[in-house]
């Protein structure tokens, strides 16, 4: 990345950007961005009537000064949560200034919605949330990563205690929409309940250039009016796409992988960590983008032929109770990614030791491996089983 | 496949070098860095621990605390081993996660990021603080959090829990050398902190140290950001300097330390930014005078005192 300012450290033109803007309806910027890295295309969040910038901001940010910048720029969509180690705390440090041109959401601390929760509780902790943001209400409210057999299953979201409180906290004024998010194996399921029964305003799920399948679930949202917002989207974890094949092309492939999700209609926003200011002119350098060039297809080639021959996607989970054997098919191949890709030979070693020697991938000899029918990726998987247990087991 | 079945056992085997780890039918000694789960006892009054230890790494953090763990990445995550405790009367479960940080720079620094200092202090570890329902303290490399849900109470005996856990954890170390460069004298209390990346926003500025203190308004902020050599923190400085290039009233100036400028943000305020060396010494939001004392305070301070502890393989 080049040297920068915050002050001009976008060369995209200005005018040409300026002419195109959709300005939002309820939540335009007071005032110019002191630059110009500027959100160029506004979407409608559903039926919100909220027009939010293509390009949203995730968390990550430490300084207060970042983001009061990130909204100069035109972002009007902040994502946070309670769980997001300080951060509710730094959005409230800048939020008075902007409460009416930013869509604030916020999520409730996983574990604390589970099938038992009270309403009660769930109020209390959203005042929590209410106090560190220094604001009186959020614009969505959000239960945190549902479809996630960690905090539990279904059973979970049909608590009738969250929608209680939702609407408790509607009538106070403390939340105006409300929805969930989602990276989880049960995504689509848990997401579809939540869309059957008209329970979500927003959602927020797993999406990029790598995962397919969610776009039933997408189009059914649209359908109905429920704003669309995608997360996770440069394929890893982290937003640092690390691939050696990438050498100095880590910003291109970046802003590739970010193109794919904007050039999308099925999506009104994504959001994305923006820890710096250099970051937040790289994603912004895209807002506005509506179809893809073959460089970024390219770039987007590249990261695939690195990321997906062994990147199980988020939400999906087809392979889940496909092997006659019960062989844990998905647990075995991330403990292979630990291996391989985080340099975490020790821990995945001992995860893999905990595998029971009647569940290791020695049964997959001779099976007609049901797995790989199962995964929509065409992941060569018994291949890869076979693979793991050599690396992970102690000769 | 998230839950350690064999958890205890692999807790409690005898070696003090690791664990000695059993696979399937074979048996091989290797020391792995999950002694942490050691730290949290069977027992803590009327709560008693579920049988597994949970783990968690840098890979599959997210699965703990999604959406936060890229933040703790960042801090220099290594690995976590987290359990329930449940009162059996009661039913109600605290909720222990041990987080192992890469030094106890790391662990300080997650510790100040998510505690408040408003919360009440408690004696654990270096520095430990309680709120309505949690408890959080650093000791060594470990940064510990206890939650029960809101409304539970019962913190003494959360502090119990936590006292069993700390003294499980070894000796506690003390304050980074670090939080030594800033001046105390109208310093917020519990204010200075560690800011692994990105500091000021700015991507170069790595491993800062920042400290909070008394000003009209907003508390003022002092930051040193350190680097491996004068020409990179020089290169660093330019790139701040350019960055701040349409800032108004901006002054070169000559000392303390090889010199910088001032200039006044709208956002930060006025702002005093020198280079010593290979650390830059950045004042914000304090009165013009005010910030010459703190800097030239800590570009002092700087030369007296050692330069801190390296940073380990892992943090930033």
């Amino acid at each position: 990345m080049r040297g920068v300012n915050r002050r001009g450290f976008v060369r995209a033109s200005a005018a040409a950007a300026a002419a195109t803007f959709a300005r939002p309806a309820i939540a335009a910027p007071e005032q110019d961005a002191p630059d110009s890295a500027h959100v160029r295309r506004f979407k409608p969040l559903g039926k919100t009537g909220w027009r939010v910038g293509d390009v949203s901001a995730g968390s990550g940010q430490r300084d207060p000064a970042v983001l009061n910048y990130i909204f100069e720029t035109g972002i009007n969509l902040i994502d946070t949560g309670f769980q997001y180690a300080g951060h509710e705390e730094l959005v409230g440090k800048v939020l008075p200034k902007w409460r009416d041109k930013v869509f604030v959401l916020d999520k409730w601390d996983p574990p604390l919605v589970t099938a038992t929760v009270t309403k009660s509780a769930l109020l209390e902790a959203l005042d929590v949330s209410l106090q560190r943001l220094n604001t009186t209400y959020v614009d969505c409210m959000m239960l945190h990563s549902i479809g996630h057999p960690r905090y539990g299953g279904l059973e979970r979201i049909q608590n009738p205690a969250i929608y209680e409180a939702w609407d408790e906290a509607k009538r106070l004024g403390k939340v105006r929409f409300t929805g969930a998010s989602s990276h989880g194996v049960r995504m689509i399921e848990d997401m579809s309940w939540g869309l059957d029964n008209n329970r979500f305003d927003v959602i927020l799920i797993g999406a990029n250039f790598l995962t397919h399948g969610a776009e039933p679930l997408l189009r059914k949202a649209r359908a109905k009016g429920v704003g669309t917002i995608a997360m996770k989207t440069m394929t890893t974890y982290k937003s640092d796409l690390n691939i050696q094949a990438l050498q100095n092309e880590q910003t291109n492939a970046r802003q590739a992988c970010l193109k794919w999700i904007l050039a999308s209609d099925l999506f009104d926003t994504l959001v994305v960590s923006m820890p710096n200011y250099d970051r937040v002119a790289e994603y912004l350098a895209v807002s506005g983008t509506t179809s893809l060039t073959a460089r970024d297809e390219r770039y987007l080639q590249t990261v695939a032929a690195a990321v997906g021959p062994r990147y199980c996607r988020p939400g999906c989970g087809a392979c889940h109770g496909a092997c006659p054997h019960g062989v844990p098919v998905a647990d075995i191949l991330r403990y292979k990614m630990y291996f391989e890709d985080y340099g975490e030979e020790k821990f995945a070693m001992q995860r893999y030791g905990l595998v029971p020697a009647s569940a290791r991938p020695s049964r997959c000899a001779g099976c007609a491996a049901p797995c790989e029918t199962a995964c929509p990726y065409g992941l060569r998987v018994r291949e890869r089983l076979s693979e793991a247990d050599r690396q992970l087991r102690f000769a | 496949m998230r839950w350690l079945a064999a958890g205890l056992l692999l807790l409690t085997l005898p070696g003090d070098a690791g664990l000695a780890r059993q696979t399937g039918q074979r048996s091989v000694g290797v020391t792995i860095p999950y002694s942490v789960g050691r730290a949290l006892p069977d027992r803590s009054g009327d709560w008693t621990r579920a049988a597994q230890i949970q783990m968690f790494n840098p890979g599959d953090l997210w699965e703990h605390i999604d959406g936060a763990a890229e933040q703790y990445l960042t801090y220099g995550f290594q690995d976590l081993a987290t359990s329930k405790y449940t009162d059996r009367a009661t039913r109600t479960v605290i909720v222990a996660e041990i987080y192992r940080m890469a030094s106890p720079v790391n662990a300080f620094g997650i510790y100040r990021q998510e505690v408040s200092p408003k919360a009440r202090a408690v004696p654990l570890g270096v520095e430990g603080r309680a709120s309505s329902n949690t408890i959080r303290f650093w000791t060594g490399e470990f940064y510990v959090k206890l939650t029960t849900p809101p409304g539970g109470g019962r913190m003494p005996e959360l502090e119990a829990l936590g006292a069993a856990i700390a003294k499980g954890l070894g000796a506690p170390g003390a304050m980074p050398v670090e939080a030594g460069w800033f001046p105390t004298a109208g310093q917020l209390p519990d204010s200075v902190k560690f800011i692994p990346a990105d500091a000021l926003g700015q991507a170069a500025f790595a491993n800062a140290f920042e400290a909070k203190y008394e000003n009209p308004g907003e508390p003022a902020t002092a930051l040193v950001v350190p680097f491996g050599s004068d020409k990179d923190a020089a290169a660093a400085f330019a790139r701040y300097e350019s960055f701040l290039a349409k800032a108004r009233g901006k002054t070169k100036v000559a000392s303390p330390g090889d010199g910088g400028f001032s200039a006044t943000d709208s956002f930060q305020g006025f702002i005093l930014a020198v280079r010593a060396g290979s650390r830059l010494v950045i004042s914000l939001g304090a009165p013009e005078e005010r910030a010459a004392a703190i800097v030239s305070d800590i570009v002092k301070r700087l030369g007296t005192m050692p330069a801190g502890q390296p940073r380990k393989e892992g943090s930033r």
